[in-house]
């Protein structure tokens, strides 16, 4: 009875919801003024085909900035859970992996390296980028984990790898105050379009972004696997 | 054509975002709460995306020659937006399985309604 009056509320709620959707827009043109002024902006602000990636790093670099905090304050919880838990490494998770696991992950570990570092280095030119292309490179760091169990990887290196990247890109930032007073503004030439060294600062954002989610995803797949 | 797909995306999106919020409110194992919440989390992705299509709009990455003549394109504001929300959504759902583990261990049980008569 209790389930039945749930379902009835949550059809009640989407069907208003439809309704709502389909009253404030037709799908006719760009409902929102944001997307003409950064459709029309993006051309001679940075010069870059994606205009995905100069609003990822540029219109909404506060907004990023954020969300890379958030990825690292939910990979901390994890790491504080374990440790409350006092979780020590069992037998059953270390059972050795199959044959066909370790000699696939040693072919494919390189070869899913060189197309996540693709995808974040043709980030602006193309679809990707450095959350897309880390989550590519961390996937791989979870096959190698797979594949040899007791593998070690310096964790102290990991960190500072991470802490650099992100130290870096709010330098970067405090360029542009200095500069023009703006945080995060764009202070090197755009360059030739479409080209892999165009766009100012958004590919070395984007780059450095990809090195962070990279390293926190590698982190995530380390403390679940080690606890 | 391309607005009914667009319907069926909305659609789509709306059913799972409720259905979703819906399991986890009346389910009672943590494990299935957590699923109803990443289903809610799928739902409302696709309704963000969705709800920045424009009818005949292409996808916002565009040469220079379409960029000077005006080409059509889709709303890059919410693709953005959703960009970086899956990721965060892999990082929380491995924070909230974290949580049910120590749910789990402290209780040995994953029933949220579960609590301790004895100590009470």
């Amino acid at each position: 009875m209790k389930r039945f009056v749930a379902v009835i509320i949550f059809a009640f709620l989407s069907i208003l919801l439809m309704i709502f959707m389909f009253e404030i827009s037709d799908f006719s043109h760009l409902s929102s003024g944001n997307a003409s002024f950064v459709l029309s902006r993006n051309l001679s602000d940075f010069n870059i085909p994606n205009i995905v990636t100069s609003v990822v790093t540029q219109y909404r670099g506060y907004d990023t900035i954020g969300e890379i905090t958030i990825l690292f304050l939910a990979v901390t919880g994890i790491y504080m859970l374990i440790s409350a838990m006092g979780l020590k490494s069992t037998g059953k998770l270390l059972e050795p992996a199959g044959n066909i696991v370790k000699s696939a992950s040693i072919i494919l570990f390189p070869i899913i390296m060189i197309f996540g570092i693709y995808i974040i280095v043709n980030g602006h030119l193309s679809p990707g980028g450095g959350f897309q292309g880390g989550a590519v490179i961390g996937s791989g760091m979870l096959l190698l984990f797979l594949s040899d169990r007791r593998r070690e990887i310096s964790s102290r290196a990991s960190h500072a790898v991470e802490s650099m990247a992100v130290i870096i890109i709010l330098l970067i930032g405090l360029i542009g105050i200095y500069t023009a007073n703006i945080f995060l503004v764009n202070f090197m030439g755009t360059g030739m379009f479409s080209s892999i060294i165009s766009g100012g600062i958004i590919p070395i954002i984007y780059s450095l972004i990809g090195i962070k989610v990279t390293v926190e995803f590698f982190h995530l797949t380390e403390h679940i696997l080690r606890s | 054509m391309q607005n009914t797909l667009n319907i069926l995306f909305l659609v789509n999106g709306i059913i799972l975002l409720t259905g979703g919020i819906m399991i986890a409110l009346i389910s009672r194992n943590i494990i299935k709460m957590i699923i109803g919440f990443v289903i809610a989390q799928t739902g409302v992705n696709i309704l963000i995306v969705a709800s920045g299509y424009v009818i005949g709009g292409k996808a916002p990455v565009l040469s220079r020659y379409q960029q000077l003549a005006g080409t059509v394109s889709c709303d890059p504001i919410p693709q953005a937006l959703v960009l970086t929300s899956i990721v965060i959504g892999i990082a929380t759902t491995a924070l909230f399985l974290f949580f049910a583990l120590r749910f789990y261990s402290d209780k040995g049980t994953l029933n949220r309604d579960y609590t301790e008569d004895n100590d009470d």
